[in-house]
């Protein structure tokens, strides 16, 4: 009866264990194979990005690129030419190219607008005279940067102002300061006017003591110099530097759907060329670059307003008679009342800047200082690249000190120096600042004095940059051309800094982060800029200059046709870069298969509050598509392998137990003449049909996991489930049954303590008696330990590929979408492992406890308690725990280190992780013994023996 | 003769043991459930022995299974030294168990410890007032096996298994002393010196012995023969 029992239990056992084998590897291995196909489904769905190859002159690549197979981004603003007209025609005219687009830089033009602040509403309507000060500051790096700007003041009085009208002023008489004419006839001179001052006498165009103004304003009826009614309000100045690029049109379209993002007037037309016009009642012609304008700034900055209304004593400071240098100093000493604050962003002025500059014709009505550059391209200037040594981790921006004068030199009128950007007066990270200015050829010098130059901007359109195609995020190339994404912190600290935002470009052009040209031209316009003479440099250093005979920067290459993953495409594309490099010198990078990287970028704190950041520049790696294939493949083998491993295993165990467990009944069958072969067939057969069963509930309990957890099963795993559960009991049991077939017939009769005569240690706790029953039994306790150890390998090498893989693959944006959609496996993976070693050991100690029921009632008979009892069965568990857990550990680390080709910290970190499971898994996996031994029938025991 | 503390307190002499309408049944399956002990009532005086006797299946295992509380009773009552057995769980039932000795048939020596540690296998996971092994040494000198303390299960014969079990079995000092079958696995001559051994330990100790078996010889020798037949008494000697 109880032997019936046993062998009933035994039998489910083995059944249950089987089905769970079944089930885990049903699972994993499909889980496996869809993931591996999900993610090369996942990377051929993002393989080709906008462009496939990049061609550079070969001195534009950093050693950090080559080094790790990378492409730099926000390069191009830096880069100053290197590859001629020729090449690019030569690019083109390799076979297999469809698209080789070119993009020349030019440099920056500044625009400005101005910005006017009327103070009606802050003015003091009870105060005879008032002073008020304006405080622009201008708001930068994500709020990190305050810059503040030289002060407007503001005087008003309600007397009469008189002022000499411009059309009243002698020539070179200088400009006679305003008359405030007092309540008793009495005229007091205010308000003196600039000296103006010399090229070797100029500040720096950010320095303050030139970047201030006073306005004068008197009571109605008094009027400006142009015969205007005086208003209350100060005039400052928003200046952007607009980087310009010129590219191809057609090559361009098809490339980037530039064509496509064009939102007011038109697209270029193929081969656009400058078009010559002559000014009214003038000798000269001058040509007219066709011009595309970005639609949106895309940089960063805001400017705020604090409007302070000062102590009375300024207003007397005002009326001192003091001269224009010395006023502004004593007024920016005076203090103050806050009165009002305004901010507003570089959306409204850029909008008016590209309104203005696409209605040129309308501009010599509003002719002013801050607008006077609009159409004319009197001057440009261009910067180099970023100053960066290799760091650690990535580079490291290091300042790069320049004598900021140079930007005043393009001011053509005497005051426009002032309306450089604020952000100029920053930290600097690249050198090389040049002006480029336009040499107006042809002109007479003599001819009446004139300063035109010779080109023009006329805007033919502006463009929308978010409507540029850039392909699939997860392959995103570098389109400086369109965009700059920005840098995101790379540590915690940049991160708090940065409040979570993004540090973007600003209008400071030699900060690390550069803009992306918001003004395009055509190649063919390229002449009326580059052709040796046009503009002349300063400083004039030979590697300042202008390159006239290689002015494109970069030339973006898309192949005819398609192109695909498979080895031939691969093949195909390396053969096609291998013939550009050839033909042309150039470096060739092949963009094909990569994704977005991270890369550490150090940028030195700025001089207005932007503190030491730790930023990630979007750079690319390159060949990533390929590397992940080739670890999904190999991961998918590896977990394939590795489960089949667990599963054969867990199953052998499983075996090996209920053989154990009907010993005595075979060797009663040996006693009675059975041979060999008769005992194989009756094991063979019954395992052959739990085999069978198994198979059923294992693939049922697969279908059920699956639907849950919303795998998706190939039904070729699932009708292969069942034969492969008969294989894997027979051939699991063919060692125990092997071996069981050939029972020594005295075993069985023998009692069962004759078959120890070993001297142990004095059990005189529970803790040693648990050992001594562990070494009581070594094959079975080398069994539990077996299983656990197998289970806790298979956990580290689990972790260490799943890591080795992540580690393989993350790092780019398509390596970190592949990670995520095989996470679901992953963790599958695990979950099989630790269920089936918590089976697995929970098996043994069932089968611990059942041969050694007898011994368990007779404690229960002496006097123990349950609790005892409990405890006894727990130490054991955890000493079976900890010796196959260190030796899983070990086993695994080994095989994981194989694998990973050396030992690191992660790898041990998964090994110590694996064993503290297994030890975990050892105490769970007592719970069903324990309640076992709550329903042991000790009596019966006690009676039978 | 030992005083039971009933006795002690009130000067009446009281049974040690007292069994009332006891009852035991086991569910077979699909038909009417076995009864193995059928209304049994029983007296026993403290330091009495009292051999249970009857054909296998007769209920003898049962009853002393069920004084030992090593199984429920399903009606009736049995007192040991005027502690309610029936009902009693949990640790007051292990407790119990530690005032009770129990010799088994089968002896059930554990295979890896010494005759010594056999002896004190009981004690393991408590912690005693006395020196457990000084007693332990002590019972075996008093079952004749002081030579033998160091050997394991293995290396010793039935006979010498069955002292250390009946050692074993009086580590804790029992009022009562519970053998089943004790002789059942021994030849005749072992056998008898066996029960020698127990009836001299009854003498020296004043130990209630309850034993069952069915060697009318051996039943002879005790004070009190008690029979059995298919769950009740049949017989009740002296």
């Amino acid at each position: 009866m109880s032997q019936w029992r046993v062998r009933l239990r035994r039998s489910l056992a083995l059944l249950s264990m089987i089905a769970v084998a079944v089930a885990g590897f049903t699972l994993l291995t499909g889980a496996a194979v869809t993931s591996r196909l999900d993610t090369v489904g996942t990377v051929a769905a993002n393989y080709r990005p906008v462009y496939d190859l990049l061609v550079r002159p070969a001195d534009a690549v950093l050693p950090l690129e080559q080094q790790r197979n990378l492409v730099q981004s926000g390069q191009l603003a830096g880069m100053r030419g290197g590859i001629t007209v020729d090449q690019w025609r030569q690019i083109q005219a390799v076979r297999g190219v469809s698209v080789a687009a070119p993009v020349a830089m030019i440099g920056y033009v500044m625009r400005t607008v101005p910005v006017t602040v009327d103070l009606s509403d802050q003015l003091d309507p009870t105060a005879e005279r008032q002073v008020l000060r304006v405080q622009p500051t201008w708001v930068t790096d994500a709020g990190l940067s305050q810059i503040p700007d030289g002060p407007a003041y503001l005087y008003v009085t309600r007397n009469r102002l008189d002022v000499v009208p411009n059309s009243e002023l002698e020539s070179g008489g200088g400009l006679p300061p305003p008359e405030e004419v007092d309540a008793d006839g009495q005229r007091v001179k205010i308000c003196p006017a600039a000296s103006s001052v010399g090229e070797g006498d100029w500040l720096q165009p950010t320095d303050l003591r030139a970047r201030s103004s006073l306005t004068c304003v008197g009571r109605a009826g008094s009027t400006d110099r142009e015969g205007k009614a005086m208003r209350p309000v100060v005039t400052l100045v928003w200046t952007v530097p607009f980087l310009m690029a010129a590219v191809d049109p057609d090559s361009e379209a098809a490339l980037a759907g530039l064509d496509r993002a064009v939102t007011t007037g038109r697209y270029f037309t193929s081969a656009e060329k400058p078009t010559s016009h002559r000014l009214d009642g003038m000798r000269y012609p001058y040509s007219k670059l066709p011009i595309l304008i970005a639609d949106r700034p895309q940089i960063e900055g805001a400017l705020r307003i604090d409007v302070q209304r000062l102590n009375p004593g300024a207003t007397q400071l005002v009326r001192s008679g003091s001269d224009d240098q010395r006023l502004r100093a004593a007024l920016g000493n005076e203090s103050g009342t806050p009165v009002a604050q305004r901010t507003m962003s570089i959306d409204e002025p850029y909008r008016t800047m590209v309104d203005r500059m696409l209605r040129p014709g309308q501009l010599a009505i509003e002719y002013d200082v801050a607008t006077a550059n609009t159409m004319w391209l009197h001057s440009f200037w261009t910067v180099g690249p970023a100053n960066t040594v290799q760091a650690e981790d990535g580079l490291s921006a290091q300042p790069a000190p320049y004598d900021l004068k140079i930007w005043g030199k393009g001011a053509d009128d005497g005051g426009s120096s002032r309306h450089v950007p604020m952000e100029f007066a920053d930290t600097g990270v690249r050198g090389g600042v040049a002006i480029h200015r336009n040499t107006a050829r042809g002109y007479d010098p003599q001819a009446g004095g004139v300063n035109m130059p010779d080109t023009a901007m006329g805007a033919v359109g502006t463009f929308d940059p978010a409507k540029i195609s850039l392909g699939s995020a997860l392959s995103a190339v570098p389109m400086d051309t369109y965009f700059n994404p920005g840098a995101d912190g790379a540590d915690e600290a940049s991160r708090q800094a940065l409040g979570g935002e993004r540090l973007v470009p600003n209008a400071n052009v030699t900060g690390l982060l550069s803009q992306p040209p918001l003004m395009l031209t055509t190649m063919a316009a390229l002449p009326a800029i580059f052709d040796p003479g046009a503009y002349s440099t300063e400083p004039a250093y030979p590697e300042y200059q202008l390159n006239t005979a290689a002015p494109i920067s970069v030339v973006r290459v898309r192949l005819a046709g398609e192109v695909g993953i498979d080895p031939l495409s691969r093949e195909r594309v390396r053969v096609i870069a291998e013939e550009i490099a050839r033909r042309t010198g150039l470096q060739v990078d092949i963009t094909l298969g990569s994704s977005p990287t991270a890369m550490t970028v150090y940028y030195p704190a700025g001089n207005y509050g932007r503190p030491d950041l730790a930023v990630a520049e979007p750079w690319v790696q390159k060949g990533v598509a390929a590397v992940l294939v080739h670890a999904a493949d190999r991961k998918s083998v590896l977990l394939s392998v590795l489960v089949l491993a667990v599963c054969a295993l867990a199953v052998l165990n499983a075996n090996t137990a209920a053989i154990r467990a009907r010993r005595t009944e075979y060797g009663i069958l040996a006693c009675l003449g059975w041979n060999r072969r008769h005992l194989l067939q009756l094991m063979f057969t019954e395992i052959a049909g739990i085999g069978f069963v198994a198979g059923f509930v294992g693939t049922a309990l697969a279908l059920g996991f699956a639907f849950v957890l919303g795998l998706d099963i190939p039904w070729s795993h699932t009708l292969l489930a069942i034969p492969a559960a008969v294989a894997l009991a027979l051939l699991a049991g063919g060692w125990p049954a092997w071996r069981a077939a050939r029972p020594d017939p005295g075993e069985v009769i023998r009692p069962a303590v004759l078959g120890v005569a070993v001297r142990r240690q004095a059990p005189r706790r529970l803790s040693t008696l648990a050992l001594a029953n562990l070494a009581r039994t070594p094959g079975r306790t080398a069994l539990g330990a077996m299983s656990l150890m197998i289970g806790v390998a298979a956990l580290t090498m689990l972790l260490a590929i799943t890591f080795a893989f992540r580690g393989t693959v993350t790092g780019t944006l398509l390596g970190d979408a592949v990670t995520l959609q095989a996470r679901t496996v992953d963790y599958v993976a695990v979950a099989v492992t630790i269920v089936l070693g918590i089976v697995s050991v929970a098996d043994v100690l069932y089968l611990n406890i059942s041969e050694r029921a007898a011994e368990f009632a007779l404690f229960g008979a002496v006097g123990w308690t349950g609790a005892m009892l409990n405890r006894l069965v727990v130490i054991e568990a955890i000493g079976m725990g900890v010796i196959g857990g260190t030796l899983g550990a070990a086993a695994g680390l080994g095989a994981a280190a194989a694998f990973a080709g050396g030992i690191n910290a992660p790898i041990v970190w998964c090994s110590v992780a694996a064993l503290a499971s297994g030890v975990a898994v050892t105490a769970l996996s007592v719970v069903v013994p324990i309640a076992m031994l709550r329903r042991l029938p000790t009596a019966q025991l006690l009676a039978e023996g | 003769m030992r005083r039971t503390s009933a006795e002690a307190l009130t000067g009446v002499s009281v049974p040690l043991v007292c069994l009332t309408d006891v009852r035991k049944t086991f569910p077979l399956p699909g038909g009417a459930p076995l009864v193995a002990v059928n209304d049994v009532s029983l007296s026993i005086a403290a330091g009495t022995a009292v051999a249970l006797t009857g054909p296998s299946g007769s209920g003898k295992s049962t009853l002393l299974h069920l004084i030992g509380a090593v199984e429920r009773s399903d009606g009736g009552t049995i007192d040991v030294d005027g502690q309610r057995v029936t009902g009693l769980s949990g640790g007051a039932l292990a407790a119990y168990r530690r005032r009770i000795g129990f010799v088994f048939q089968r002896f059930h020596l554990l295979p890896t410890l010494t005759a010594l540690d056999n002896v004190m296998a009981p004690l393991i996971p408590f912690r005693t007032a006395f020196d457990k092994a000084a007693r332990a040494r002590e019972l075996l000198a008093m079952v004749g096996l002081a030579d033998r303390s160091a050997a394991l299960p293995s290396r010793l014969s039935g006979g010498q298994q069955q002292r250390v079990a009946i050692a074993r079995a009086l580590i804790n000092r029992p009022a009562v002393l519970l053998a089943d079958e004790p002789t059942g696995n021994l030849d005749s001559q072992t056998g008898t010196a066996i029960v020698d051994l127990l009836l001299r330990l009854r003498d020296e100790h004043a130990t209630t012995l309850i034993m069952a078996t069915h060697d009318t010889g051996i039943a002879a020798r005790c004070d009190r023969v008690v029979q059995m037949r298919d769950g009740c008494l049949t017989s009740l000697d002296r």
